[in-house]
Parts: C-alpha cells; structure tokens; sequence
C-alpha cells in the first residue's frame, strides 16, 4: 500500500463516516430501514491492501462508528465480518487476468456489473449481521432478513450514487 | 513445536479474524460496564461536540416551524383571552371586545427609516385579510393593512406619515391622535391633546377602539416628552413606540367581525 493509497483511503473514511454521522445517523426510512454507508471505505480499500490489515482497518472503522451510535462493539464485529467477507469474495470475483495492481474495486476500473455483484453481496451480508447481532434474538430472523434486504438496497444506491456521480473517468492520455 | 508455529502461520489471518470478533462480541456483551468505565471520559467530549452540531443543525432547520407553531398558539390564546374576558362581567376595566379575530402573519420585508415605511406580510386575501384592517403585535400597534394580494399583503407601517391611530391616555381617559411625523422610528407624536390636561412622562398611551380598525387598550406607546405644541390648544407629546419596528418578525391582523353591522349602521345617522 503506498502512500497514495493511504490518502485515499483516508480520505474515503473521512467522507464516508462524516456523511454516515452527520445526516445518516438521522435518517430512517418505514421506520426500520437504515443507510450504513461508512462501510463503503472497507468495500473500497485497493485490492493489495494487506489481509491483516484489512481486517484492523474494518475493526478500527466500526469501533469508531460505535461510539457515536452507542453500539459498542456491533459495528466493530460486523465490520471485521465484512473485511474477511470481502476477501473471500474477492477470491471467487477474481477475473481470469487477476486483479490490475494498484487497482480498487471501483465501477470506473471494474465495469458496472462486476462493481453491483461484489457490492450488493458485502454490503447485504454486513447488514445480514449487523442487524442479527442488534436483534440480538435470533427467533426474530426474518424480520433481521427483511430489514437487511430494505437497508441493503438503501445502502447499496447511496453508494453506487456516489460511484457514478463522484467518480469521474480518468482522462484518456 | 515449529508445526505449530507454522500451522499459526499458515492461518494468521483466520486467527486474527477471529480475535478481532471475539474482542468485539465481548465488547457487546459486556458494554455496560465497559462502556462507563473505559470510554465515556474519553469519547464523551468528542461525541458530545459532534452531537450538539448536529442538533444544532437541525434546530435551526426547524426553527422556523417552531416559529409558526408558537405563533397560532399565541393567536389562538389571544382569541381565548378575549372571549374569556368578555365573559367575566364584573372586572374593573372594559375588556377588550370579543369581536375580533386574530390571525397571525410573518413580516417578510419592513423599512424603518424612509420617510414612509411599509411592511410586507406573507398573508393575503385567500387567509382572509383585506384592505383597512388593523396590524398589531404582541408588543404593541403596528399599522394597517392598505392593500392585498392573493398571498401577501403590504401594510402602511406605523411610521408612516398618512397613518392616523385613534389613541387616548390610559389614566385620563382623554382622546388623541397619534401620528409619526419625525424621522426616528422610535418616536411619535400624540396630538390634539387638550392642555388642561396633565400629563406626565411615562404615561401610557393606547388605542381608543372608536374606529373599530384596533380593539380598545392596545399599546401605541409611553410618553417621553412634553411640550408647547405650535397650536394655542393643544400639547404637543411625543411618545417612544411600544413596539420595536427595527427587530419585527411576527405580527397579527385584526379583523372587526362586526364592522359592515356597525358602518351601516353609522351610515344611517349621518344620513
């Protein structure tokens, strides 16, 4: 991970959870549908990001949403579920060439449907714990499943929202 | 023993998946107590900042519904009192009368310091306003109405030249005129004032309620001088406004109920 990544991933968690702490925190839609967008750093890190850190970085990412959420430890542990999810994932989404180095797994550099496969599955089996974890009752699943399936959705367009609006195409040297 | 180490080897990252959970699960479980102790000095201040901006913001957002809440509630009380008053028979003063009504408005745009001043309310006549009626606010008078449209209406400000206010000293019971004819917006003239009248600084003046456009007893303002007058009859007063025309932001429209039964009736008198 050079240097350049550091800042960009920096940069990511900086938008990403202010975002999530500034106005999502407040936002429910029907009630029981939330937008957790702060797990877009983790799904954004670059492919070479190291395994071990990947997996502090989730720890780290979902201890500091804890604290404002009053939530110790769940979004640290759903976090830290995500960031192992994605390497897996990424194992099975590997393209026959491999992964480009230096790259990230963003639509402008994976292609729309690649990004909508890898993103929609983390981000629903984050929430899918997430929300198991919270209920804290696991005869209450389905209405877990229901809940992660509205909020994945939630989730998941916020962020492509960003993808597509934020993310301009490198210009054609 | 060098198996073992290279089996941790071979699955560190599962191990350390692991530990980081486990940690975690603990932290749930036990967050309570945990939380307390270890965090909440430490976060608290940085959260609690981040909270009270958040809650700021959306205070703010929401302070202007709040406003126009309060505002009804105010005109309905007011409405209330009015009513109420009228019901109790035997206090010492004559109540304000009951045929009014009371409908709050927002001051959109308001000048004090032209020669004439007007304000713009956001009422008009699909809210029932019309042209003539009186403008008051919960400080004291303000004008009156000189003409409307669908949504918003102006209003010739009390510091307008033209607008004459039927007034009368609170504890002589003697009748006046008070007017706006200098170029401080904080300071009118009360005229027409007999001189055998004694009057002092910091008597009350309030409106008659003679023509019906304000009830009776709203304040127009306290006398702060008392001089010759240029007529040979009359005082010459100047009174400090009530109302602060300056830091005006909501203001309530009276509407006479009664007012066509009275001109008609008034109307056949004079003839």
């Amino acid at each position: 991970m050079g240097n350049r990544n550091i800042v960009g991933v920096a940069l990511h968690f900086i938008i990403y959870t202010a975002i999530q702490l500034l106005f999502f925190r407040n936002v429910a839609l029907f009630q029981n549908t939330f937008c957790y967008l702060y797990i877009a750093t983790i799904i954004l890190l670059p492919f070479e990001t190291g395994r071990i850190a990947q997996l502090f970085i989730g720890f780290a990412i979902g201890m500091f949403v804890d604290f404002f959420y009053d939530t110790l430890g769940m979004h640290a542990f759903a976090s830290v579920f995500l960031a192992y999810a994605r390497m897996v994932t990424l194992n099975y989404l590997q393209p026959s060439t491999g992964y480009e180095s230096g790259g990230k797994p963003l639509v402008r550099e994976m292609g729309i449907t690649w990004f909508a496969t890898y993103a929609i599955i983390l981000v629903f089996l984050h929430h899918m714990v997430f929300f198991a974890i919270e209920s804290s009752d696991f005869s209450l699943l389905l209405g877990t499943l229901v809940q992660s399936i509205g909020s994945t959705i939630f989730t998941f367009t916020v962020i492509m929202i960003g993808q597509l609006v934020f993310y301009q195409k490198k210009a054609k040297a | 023993m060098r198996q073992l180490f290279f089996l941790v080897f071979k699955y560190r990252v599962f191990l350390v998946f692991l530990f980081l959970e486990i940690v975690a699960l603990w932290l749930v479980v036990n967050q309570n107590n945990y939380q307390r102790v270890a965090f909440a000095s430490s976060s608290s201040k940085v959260v609690g900042t981040i909270d009270a901006f958040t809650s700021d913001i959306t205070y703010f957002v929401k302070l202007r519904d709040a406003n126009d809440t309060l505002m009804n509630e105010n005109a309905r009380l007011r409405k209330l009192v009015n009513t109420l008053y009228s019901q109790v028979k035997d206090l010492p003063q004559a109540p304000v009368d009951k045929s009014y009504n009371f409908s709050p408005a927002r001051v959109i745009n308001n000048s004090v310091y032209r020669a004439n001043n007007y304000i713009t309310i956001n009422k008009g006549t699909l809210d029932g306003i019309e042209p003539g009626m009186g403008v008051i606010s919960s400080e004291g008078i303000v004008g009156q109405v000189k003409n409307c449209s669908e949504n918003f209406s102006t209003v010739y400000s009390a510091l307008h030249t033209k607008l004459l206010i039927s007034a009368q000293l609170k504890r002589h019971h003697v009748l006046g005129t008070a007017k706006w004819n200098t170029g401080n917006p904080e300071i009118g003239s009360l005229e027409y004032i007999p001189r055998n009248v004694e009057v002092a600084k910091g008597d009350t003046i309030i409106t008659s309620g003679f023509n019906s456009t304000y009830p009776e007893g709203i304040v127009i303002g306290t006398v702060t001088e008392v001089g010759q007058g240029e007529s040979e009859s009359f005082l010459g007063v100047n009174f400090s406004f009530a109302t602060d025309f300056k830091s005006l932001s909501y203001v309530y429209v009276v509407d006479y109920l009664l007012k066509e039964e009275r001109s008609k009736l008034e109307e056949e008198i004079t003839e």
